[in-house]
């Protein structure tokens, strides 16, 4: 499988083997997209409490894996979420979306 | 790296991707077995179920979350004291601090640095192993306690209980004393009143004979009541040097009496007879002679007991002593061929009063007091068969 960003990179910088890189960021994905359909619904709920954890949970995986880009929108969804703020969450998500759906 | 140990870790979390990354940091430096949970209920259950030496858990889980899986682990004996470091994204400070609150060990902030998490890991799974460890070891002393208290209680009681037979026995020898003694005073009397009768010379004799079975029924009385004396008794008489050989020939004349009809007594190889020079032969030793002496007595007392019971000739038996010094130490070893040996059932406990085979000669006490003498005198005593003869052999 291809991906559109530097494995070797990260690679080389968690000091794991190709392969397990490779395996760890398709591990990510398949919990990345199960959260992004639950954030989607969280979002259009409105259900803050959820989009808190989901945005949490996004973040530090994609943390784990070097991905600072997303782990950014997600830390900021997440103190959102957490202060009550109600802002455009949906933007945000969009933005998400499209990151990961980018690699 | 843990004694042959490969350490259980535990790791809960509810995404793949986050115990796999703690998975992979670990295999790289070291062995482990890796058992994973994906929230905190799960997490207790596998922690019961294979006992992990360490565990690294997230904080916010679905089902359950990490502090409240935290609270409950610390509440069962089985998993309280095993480390426990949360590994989370925990930004708040108060969060943090309610984490160190809530029991763990340790908190590593995600994303969490390599090297960081394995030391952490180690130095906490080296800890709790070597608990483990020394918690076993003390198990075993413990259970091992148990029995060696359990024996010295048993011992004490049997001890506790001799005592109170002795104390007892040295109560009703007291209070026999006395009728012992006017019995006797009057047993003299009555003698002279008979020694006054006259005309019936008959009549003269046999209570004459009378008197005597009866005097002779007192002196055994008399020494019954003198032996259990001597075993409530303590001595703290003075020890000095003295011919070892010398106490041997005072006792066998004491005896001789007795023993001539019962058996030959050889003292180191020569015939025993009552002209032999008590400094014949010299074997100092730091002793209370009387004490020695009364020992001897007894031994040779108890061997001639035993040649009333055979029906050996005369010239087959033999009461044989020997007296061995070297390096400062004296053996005195008494071999006596009367019967075959002293009977197994008794030979254990021989030394313990009132252990006796016999049935009209006493109460079975003389060896105690051997044995508390030969104490006294830093000394030990032994019995044991040798060749079909019965051995006691004295140490000093």
């Amino acid at each position: 499988m291809s991906y559109n960003i530097d494995l070797q990179k990260i690679s080389d910088e968690l000091d794991f083997d190709l392969e397990d890189v490779e395996m760890l960021i398709e591990v990510f994905l398949d919990g990345a997209n199960e959260s992004l359909s639950s954030l989607k619904i969280a979002i259009d709920e409105n259900n803050l409490e959820q989009i808190f954890k989901l945005a949490h949970a996004i973040k530090g995986s994609s943390a784990n894996l070097l991905l600072n880009n997303i782990s950014n929108i997600a830390k900021e969804m997440e103190h959102e979420a957490r202060e009550g703020n109600e802002i455009n969450y949906l933007e945000k998500f969009e933005i998400l979306k499209k990151m990961i759906s980018n690699i | 790296m843990y004694n042959n140990i490969i350490p259980k870790v535990l790791i809960v979390d509810d995404l793949k991707d986050n115990r796999l990354m703690i998975e992979l940091t670990l295999k790289k430096a070291g062995e482990y077995q890796f058992f994973e949970a994906v929230n905190g209920q799960d997490g207790i259950e596998k922690a019961k179920k294979e006992l992990p030496h360490i565990i690294l858990i997230d904080a916010m889980m679905p089902v359950m979350d990490g502090f409240e899986a935290i609270r409950l682990l610390r509440n069962d004996t089985n998993t309280k004291n095993i480390p426990i470091i949360m590994v989370s994204a925990l930004e708040n400070n108060n969060e943090k601090v309610r984490a160190l609150q809530s029991g763990i060990s340790d908190f590593i902030s995600k994303p969490f640095d390599k090297t960081e998490l394995i030391i952490r890991v180690n130095s906490l799974l080296h800890l709790y192993i070597q608990f483990l460890q020394k918690q076993k070891e003390l198990e075993d002393i413990n259970n091992h306690l148990e029995e060696k208290v359990k024996e010295k209680l048993d011992r004490r009681l049997e001890e506790i209980k001799l005592a109170s037979i002795g104390e007892m026995a040295s109560g009703i020898t007291h209070e026999l004393n006395t009728p012992v003694t006017y019995m006797k005073a009057n047993l003299e009397i009555l003698s002279y009143d008979i020694e006054d009768i006259k005309n019936n010379k008959k009549l003269k004799t046999s209570l004459f004979k009378g008197i005597e079975t009866l005097n002779n029924g007192l002196q055994r009385l008399r020494g019954i009541i003198d032996n259990t004396r001597e075993i409530s008794k303590k001595g703290n008489n003075k020890k000095q040097k003295e011919n070892l050989y010398a106490t041997m020939i005072f006792s066998t004349r004491m005896i001789y009496n007795r023993a001539k009809h019962l058996s030959p007594i050889y003292i180191n190889g020569t015939l025993f007879n009552l002209d032999i020079n008590e400094n014949f032969e010299t074997f100092e030793v730091d002793m209370i002679k009387e004490k020695m002496e009364q020992v001897w007595i007894i031994i040779l007392n108890n061997a001639c007991d035993e040649f009333e019971k055979t029906s050996k000739e005369f010239v087959d038996r033999k009461i044989d002593i020997r007296i061995i010094q070297n390096d400062g130490k004296t053996i005195i070893k008494f071999t006596d061929n009367g019967t075959n040996g002293i009977p197994k059932s008794i030979l254990p406990k021989i030394f313990e009063p009132f252990a006796t085979t016999k049935t009209n000669q006493g109460m079975g006490v003389g060896l105690n007091i051997a044995k508390q003498i030969v104490e006294q005198h830093n000394g030990t005593i032994k019995a044991y068969n040798e060749d079909n003869c019965a051995v006691f052999e004295i140490e000093l």
